[in-house]
């Protein structure tokens, strides 16, 4: 019952927690300070702080690219942020102004805002790689590891299964030993100890 | 002068063990026992000297003596006690030492527990053993040596601990990881040694079972507590983040599980052979690619130790033992061949292959993942990362496949499982999970495929695993006529391996249900004045007090860092539920470097998380983190229930009364 009162419970909408967005927003780039996790999995820092502002005015309901420009004036001006050990801005304050002007829009998918850090900070921001090119091998190669592992054990039991069922039948029944017989009971009743 | 006996100690112990490498080898060319016993007691003694060398660091931390680089680089006089332990493992040279301690430790019982037995293996054990063995000395001795001295008064503190590290857990993940890592060396000893002497009979695996077991033991519960620690100190409201360390350590785990389940078939069928073999080797060169990969800075990872150069040498000694084991392997390939057959696709033959493929397809998985940005930098010159949402994508099918397979291997007959009988054992089970994935469903209004997946197989797996505990209590209650309490441990008594392992398997049911539960997980930014009261799902949030302690004002349980500390007065569906403290600290002897102090309060079903991110002593503003993260408590119930398993199969009445490992 308790289980049934607790399952309820999930049931519920939370008002004040992060929307789906947000937390998806929050698991596609990486912290840039230091590579150790997603801005979701990171301790909040200023910088990880800053793009979380900017991917959340990116995606507000009510689009105000001023707000927008204001918030990339100030996480880029902070000279700390092309500093950074893991994924610094790899672009000037001036051009990121003017990339901002031309490139950002109302209504921008999240890939199109992962693509605006990535063209900041480098590849290196994205927690997942894109897939396209060589990325696309990434996300491949474990389908392929499955694929030929299970081929391969496929072959090998069905090589083993019909070596044994290509073998000769005698034609006579063989000698029964009753001892032999009874070893061979218990044994197959140890198996499965 | 303790640091001088301990470099002098750390240098004999190199120099035994080149001497006794060197005797058990002459021993193996001309048979003459004398050099056995010579090189068992060089190594034997190079062990004890180790050992000596590694106490002798402990004292030093403990005397906060700062004229040790490594004491002043890893402690400072205000480290608490305790902390000064995790000292020992904080830096690349102390882990070193540490590692190569508790190879030795682990030395001296293989020496004595085999000291009158399989006198064919164990020269070549010994060889093994003490190759590993000489490695760390190398690294230890000539390039990390923690012995290095600095001119007396030249440092009056130390640098302090890792603000992150100065948690209870940090106490015991590391020690249990590296006992989880470093056991692998035995059975790879044993399997090398047998392959060495064509000894290719079912003794070596024998001999190293309960080794193995206890290994596999520590290092799941090493992995299980890394997640613990990540989860109360890290702050970011999950256990697991497929770090590359992380990563590091699941690796030969995968690889170390399939081991187990795959030598059942060459214990009981005298099949699998080749594979058991390579299998072993894999897992030992990961628990030392995991040490290269935290050392050479190859990868990101907040985890890692700097980049320096061992790198190269762990690359060399992987190489080393890569190709010493293929050239083995390719010689024995005859002599490996099973001499039993498969014979039929649905048999528990089959099923313990297709397990042991899914686990190495993970551990490839994972591996490629882990390494894919070296490549990928390698190719295209572009640095990219690979994280978190990739290995959920990835792995998540695969965990749900190998819990299917959890379930189903267990109930396959060995040789073949006719149909009638997979419908007898498997019908029943089903539809308690199908009934319990749609009450789930409804209840929860889930529509996410993943987590029905996950909710249906856990609960069909759990009433396999009931089942055959019932089933196998009655049947004996009615063959002994014992009453059912005492027919059940009568069963586990009788049949510890298999029984032992359902548990295990339990245990594992369990923390899946725990990782089902992210999907629920909750996570709000509250900014909060004192007096405030903000609601967060079914909670209230009070924020009723704030104040400061440093070390001036809590000497004794401050010594080395400031605390903010808010104090949150909990409602739960209008009703008080509890009182929560969140810290934040500053530790002073580490720059003053923040570290958050998760508060928590843990029910089996949901977890109240919170962490304070920042507070303004004089507005008394302060910024918290709300999580509300559910089932995680069912992770580390099931690491107790997996350990109980394993202590079952291990027969641990069996090994206090002083049967062997």
């Amino acid at each position: 019952m308790k289980w049934l009162t607790g399952l309820l419970f999930l049931a519920l909408i939370f008002g004040q927690f992060k929307s789906e967005k947000e937390l998806k927003l929050e698991s596609i780039l990486m912290a840039p300070c230091c590579g150790g996790g997603t801005l979701a999995e990171h301790e909040e820092n200023r910088y990880s702080h800053d793009m979380k502002q900017i991917m959340f005015a990116l995606t507000d309901s009510v689009f105000d690219k001023q707000k927008v420009k204001e918030l990339f004036d100030e996480a880029y001006s902070d000279r700390g942020i092309y500093q950074l050990h893991f994924a610094p801005a790899t672009k000037s304050l001036k051009e990121i102004q003017k990339y901002v002007d031309e490139n950002v829009h109302a209504g921008m998918t999240l890939d199109e805002i992962v693509d605006v850090f990535a063209w900041i900070h480098g590849e290196v921001i994205r927690s997942s790689p894109k897939h396209e090119g060589f990325g696309n091998l990434v996300w491949y190669m474990p389908l392929i590891i499955l694929l030929v592992g299970v081929g391969v054990i496929t072959l090998i039991v069905r090589r083993f299964v019909k070596r044994q069922k290509a073998q000769p039948v005698t034609a006579q029944a063989p000698d029964f030993d009753p001892e032999l017989s009874a070893k061979i009971e218990k044994e197959i009743k140890e198996l499965d100890l | 002068m303790i640091a001088i006996l301990g470099n002098t100690l750390l240098l004999m112990s190199f120099a035994f063990t080149v001497y006794g490498i060197l005797s058990a080898t002459l021993y193996t060319a001309n048979g003459n026992r004398k050099f056995m016993l010579s090189g068992e007691r060089a190594i034997l003694s190079s062990s004890v000297f180790v050992i000596l060398s590694t106490i002798g660091l402990l004292i030093e931390l403990l005397r906060s003596n700062f004229t040790l680089e490594y004491v002043a680089r890893y402690s400072s006089a205000e480290t608490p006690t305790l902390y000064k332990f995790s000292g020992l493992w904080a830096g690349m040279q102390g882990s070193l030492l540490f590692w190569v301690m508790i190879l030795s430790v682990f030395i001296i019982m293989v020496i004595y527990q085999n000291r009158n037995r399989h006198q064919k293996l164990m020269p070549w054990v010994l060889i093994t053993l003490g190759v590993i063995q000489l490695f760390f000395l190398a690294m230890s001795n000539f390039f990390e040596n923690p012995f290095t001295p600095i001119p007396a008064g030249m440092v009056m503190n130390g640098m302090g601990l890792n603000p992150l590290l100065q948690n209870p857990v940090m106490l015991i993940h590391p020690p249990l990881l590296y006992l989880g890592f470093i056991g692998f060396s035995i059975p790879f000893a044993f399997g090398m040694a047998a392959m060495i002497t064509g000894e290719l009979d079912t003794v070596w695996i024998r001999t190293t079972r309960r080794w193995t077991l206890v290994t596999w033991l520590f290092l799941s519960v090493a992995i299980i507590m890394g997640g613990r620690w990540a989860y109360v100190e890290l702050g970011w409201g999950g256990y697991w983040a497929w770090d590359p360390v992380e990563n590091a350590s699941l690796l030969p785990w995968l690889t170390g599980t399939a081991y187990i389940h795959s030598v059942l078939i060459q214990e009981k069928k005298n099949m699998l052979r080749i594979w058991n073999m390579v299998l072993i080797m894999v897992t030992f060169t990961l628990t030392i690619f995991g040490t290269y990969l935290t050392r050479s800075g190859v990868v990101s990872s907040v985890h890692a130790f700097a980049a320096t150069d061992l790198g190269v040498w762990f690359f060399w000694f992987i190489v080393l033992i890569l190709v010493t084991n293929i050239i083995l392997l390719v010689i024995r390939r005859k002599e490996l061949a099973s001499v039993n057959r498969l014979e039929s696709f649905v048999g528990r033959e089959s099923g313990f292959l297709f397990n042991n493929m899914l686990f190495v397809a993970m551990m490839l998985t994972v591996l490629w993942g882990t390494m894919y940005p070296i490549l990928s930098e390698a190719v295209t010159g572009t640095k990219i990362t690979v994280g978190s949402p990739y290995f959920n994508r990835v792995m998540i099918p695969l965990g749900l496949l190998l819990l299917f397979l959890t379930g189903v291997g267990p109930l396959l007959a060995w040789r073949r499982t006719t149909t009638r009988s997979l419908r007898r054992n498997f019908t029943l089970p089903f539809i308690v999970g199908l009934i319990l994935t749609g009450i789930f469903g409804a209840v929860s209004k889930m529509t996410l495929i993943y987590p029905l997946i996950s909710v249906l197989l856990i609960s069909f797996v759990a009433a396999i695993i009931f089942l055959e505990f019932f089933k196998g209590t009655k049947a004996r209650h009615r063959m002994t006529g014992a009453g059912y309490l005492k027919s059940f441990f009568e069963l586990l008594e009788k049949n510890r391996s298999r029984y032992g392992g359902y548990i295990v398997h339990l245990g594992i049911v369990m923390m899946f249900l725990g990782f089902t539960g992210k999907v629920f997980d909750k996570e709000a930014d509250l900014s909060m004045n004192q007096g405030d009261i903000k609601t967060v799902g079914h909670y209230d949030i009070e924020y009723t007090d704030y104040w400061l302690e440093t070390p001036e004002t809590n000497p004794d349980t401050r010594s080395n860092h400031a605390a903010k500390i808010v104090t949150l007065k909990i409602s739960k569906n209008g009703s008080y539920y509890t009182t929560l403290n969140a810290e934040r600290r500053f530790y002073t002897d580490q720059n003053n470097q923040p570290s958050s102090e998760v508060s928590l309060k843990a029910t089996l079903f949901e977890d109240l998380y919170i962490v304070l991110g920042s507070l303004d002593l004089h507005s008394g503003n302060a910024i918290l983190k709300v999580r509300v993260n559910h089932l995680v408590s069912w992770v580390w119930l099931g690491t107790f229930v997996l350990i109980l398993g394993s202590l079952v199969s291990l027969n641990i009445g069996g090994l206090i009364k002083g049967k062997s490992l």
